[in-house]
């Protein structure tokens, strides 16, 4: 078998016997359709029913290509990048039409409507082992983004994912995600491998801090994507402070850098989150793993590694370091079919095809469910506006 | 033998991802209330302004006096504040401007007095309760209007 | 409270830029694990007294300068913009140009074949009285607590959470993670100063 390059049309892993393709296919067009709808009868409202139909063709035909091209990244990114950006139109309109502004008022924060997000729950464990409270101006449950219900998902989805949730599910990450594949080289191509420890270091930084002052210290000082979501109402030179902040780190860690990099910069050189999200791929089914035997130390993979998972060490060792997100990029691009999603416990390059579709089926549906609502809710907005002039009522 | 057994647990919780998935995405609402219970959590008083602690009933609405909230991560911080609510009863109004004394530690007296202009809202102290600190700005809530009152713990 | 806060908060601004030089001493002198754990726990109370001192020292400069008014807000601003500058410094600059105990360390050398209690006290003392950011924010915390007892007990809780990062040292096994654990302890030093830096840069105004 010659060796497929990444502009080829389909990979090693491709199914190409229709049968085992429909068999691989059709549970995932299922789960897709019930998880969806929800198990509820379509509404027959446009508004509702077109977001919903243009969602779920939208993942199932980029899964279907997924199958059979054998290709993870090229089309999870597709619909990684939609979903983050649908995610921020949706969101901010639902604010505007909440509130009237994407501000954080004091009133707002005293009467537990923020919304809780998964990037506070490092801050929030040491608070609440030790006072039994969440140190987070939201509510518990109910409602929209109730702090319980976030932890929830965030528990499901590390024990599935480990820290496969920052490429299926993060809706953060694929903002830069999507920036960083404008360009089709890097301008930047050296980041010194110090600096891949700085998310770790945030981490701890973050969490002393706000167990010492009782506040969430990331959301309040560090969190970029709050240029895109919500901030705290600037009213006095601290929140003005933390406004400029927020907008340098933007531009400069989701925008600027992701596009002369092609690289996640954010993600891998500074999310606390992530950087917390690492340590639960030890728990995840998954790895990703370099047959030694077939690898030939191009280094292919550690060039287009988005969040610097992969190095000289990590490759002779045959694996990829703590921060790998699994996002497929390197099992994509490297040139010897080397690389491959692996089940922890069996033999390294042991049945690539079905490791990866074991990783998949879980990877790719908690993708079309999570991230499926948010393009419906984002396609819901924009359609607001085409049929009425505003993407608010 | 060992890596028989290292298999089937591989691919056992390699299959369990989808059902894990799935009881996330159908059952979030119990899991989340399931969390809740067994954990016993409550949104910092930081946030949520304390436990009720008192509510007087007047005509067209209510004062809620609060817990006092001396919150930190081992013990009890040496500055806190008492959370005021003045809430609309159901079909009332807020007076356009009330002055109240209130008893901020259940004692039965009045540890301060506190002026209260609804319409902007704009809160002041009177006279103020033992150990003081300062009052912060009267925020607007949706029935009503907040207040909270920072003090010494001792 | 505070103090023991700061002092992890702290430690690890210590473990980064007193590990190179410390790690070799104690593993150099160390045979067996016990006795690693004995030369840490004379380092440490040789630390312990250098807090001490110091603790007197701050509560002496309470009293000169007045604890209300150490406790105004834009003196406090300024501190903290001076001493969160040199802790972001300190998270950058490489570990040996920082740490005292790089000298008792040179010092020791020299005195071959020396298993004396001496030697490791006086190291740990040397790296307490160190002038690092974390201690001089230490200071300023103790001289604002208005008495000696206040003082005495903030740097001793201070001195307790800074020495959590001490006692894995003599556990060889974390040798092999050793150098990632001081990057990261080096950048969260960095990352706190720059924290205190906009603290006290927010508290100006």
């Amino acid at each position: 078998m010659s060796a497929p390059t990444t502009a080829a049309l389909s990979s090693a892993l491709a199914i190409r016997t229709p049968w085992k393709l429909i068999l691989a296919y059709l549970p995932m067009l299922l789960l897709t359709a019930m998880m969806m709808t929800g198990g509820r009868p379509i509404s027959p409202d446009p508004l509702e029913w077109i977001p919903l139909a243009i969602s779920f063709l939208f993942f199932n035909i980029l899964f279907f290509l997924m199958l059979r091209t054998g290709f993870t990244d090229r089309y999870r990114v597709i619909l990684f990048s939609t979903m983050a950006f649908l995610f921020v139109i949706g969101f901010i309109a639902n604010l505007i039409e909440m509130r009237g502004s994407m501000a954080l008022s004091e009133s707002a924060m005293a009467q537990g409507e923020t919304p809780f997000c998964h990037m506070v729950i490092p801050v929030t464990l040491i608070p609440a082992a030790l006072t039994r409270t969440i140190i987070f101006p939201g509510h518990l449950l109910g409602g929209f983004a109730p702090i319980a219900g976030m932890v929830a998902l965030w528990i499901g989805a590390s024990l599935a994912l480990g820290r496969g949730f920052c490429s299926w599910g993060c809706f953060y990450g694929g903002l830069e995600d999507g920036f960083s594949r404008l360009l089709k080289k890097p301008l930047i191509r050296r980041i010194g491998r110090h600096w891949t420890y700085l998310p770790y270091a945030i981490l701890l930084a973050v969490v002393l801090l706000s167990a010492a002052t009782l506040s969430p210290a990331y959301c309040e000082w560090l969190c970029p994507f709050k240029t895109v979501t919500e901030y705290n109402e600037v009213n006095n030179f601290r929140t003005l402070l933390q406004a400029v902040i927020m907008v340098a780190l933007f531009a400069g860690l989701v925008v600027v850098l992701p596009i002369l990099t092609r690289k996640r910069t954010q993600c891998g050189l500074f999310c606390p989150f992530g950087a917390f999200q690492s340590f639960t791929n030890k728990v995840s089914a998954y790895d990703i793993r370099i047959d030694r035997t077939k690898c030939v130390d191009c280094g292919k993979c550690a060039q287009v590694c988005p969040t610097f998972s992969m190095d000289a060490d990590s490759i002779s060792r045959g694996g990829t370091r703590l921060s790998c997100c699994r996002c497929g990029k390197c099992v994509d691009a490297c040139p010897k079919q080397a690389i491959s999603f692996h089940i922890k416990g069996t033999e390294a390059g042991a049945s690539p095809k079905w490791s990866r579709l074991l990783f998949l089926y879980p990877a790719f549906l908690f993708l079309a469910v999570f991230g499926g609502s948010m393009v419906q809710w984002g396609l819901y907005r924009i359609l607001l506006l085409l049929s009425t002039g505003s993407m608010v009522k | 033998m060992v890596k028989k057994i290292m298999k089937m647990s591989g691919y056992g919780w390699a299959i369990a991802g989808v059902p894990i998935i799935l009881a996330t995405f159908m059952g979030m609402d119990f899991w989340a209330e399931g969390l809740v219970k067994a954990t016993g959590v409550k949104v910092s008083p930081i946030y949520s302004g304390g436990e009720i602690a008192r509510s007087i009933e007047h005509n067209g609405y209510r004062t809620l006096v609060r817990e006092p909230v001396f919150a930190s991560l081992v013990g009890q911080s040496a500055e806190g504040f008492v959370q005021i609510d003045w809430q609309k009863a159901e079909g009332g109004q807020l007076p356009p401007r009330l002055e109240e004394d209130l008893d901020l530690h259940g004692d039965a007296r009045a540890d301060c007095r506190v002026s209260l202009d609804t319409t902007v809202p704009k809160a002041a102290v009177l006279t103020p309760p033992p150990r003081f600190i300062s009052l912060e700005k009267a925020l607007p809530i949706k029935d009503g209007v907040i207040v909270r009152i920072r003090l010494h713990r001792q | 409270m505070r103090g023991l806060l700061l002092g992890l908060a702290s430690g690890t601004a210590c473990l980064a830029s007193c590990a190179p030089a410390l790690t070799p001493f104690i593993l150099a002198q160390g045979q067996s694990l016990g006795h690693n754990f004995r030369l840490l726990a004379q380092f440490l109370l040789g630390r312990l007294a250098g807090y001490l001192v110091f603790a007197i020292l701050a509560w002496s400069a309470g009293l000169a300068l007045g604890a209300g008014r150490i406790g105004h807000l834009v003196p406090i601003g300024t501190v903290y913009i001076l001493l969160g500058g040199l802790l972001a410094l300190y998270g950058c600059l490489p570990a040996r140009e920082t740490c005292a105990a790089g000298l008792a360390t040179r010092l020791q050398a020299r005195l071959t074949g020396s298993h004396s209690v001496v030697m490791p006290v006086l190291l740990g003392f040397l790296t307490g009285v160190n002038l690092c950011p974390p201690f001089l924010l230490a200071l300023t915390e103790a001289a604002r607590a208005g008495s000696l007892a206040g003082s005495l007990w903030f740097f001793a809780t201070f001195f307790l959470g800074t020495s959590l990062f001490f006692i894995p040292f003599p556990l060889a096994g974390l040798l092999n993670r050793h150098g990632a654990v001081r990057l990261v302890a080096r950048l969260t030093s960095g990352v706190l100063g720059v924290y205190y830096l906009i603290l006290g840069v927010s508290m100006l105004y």
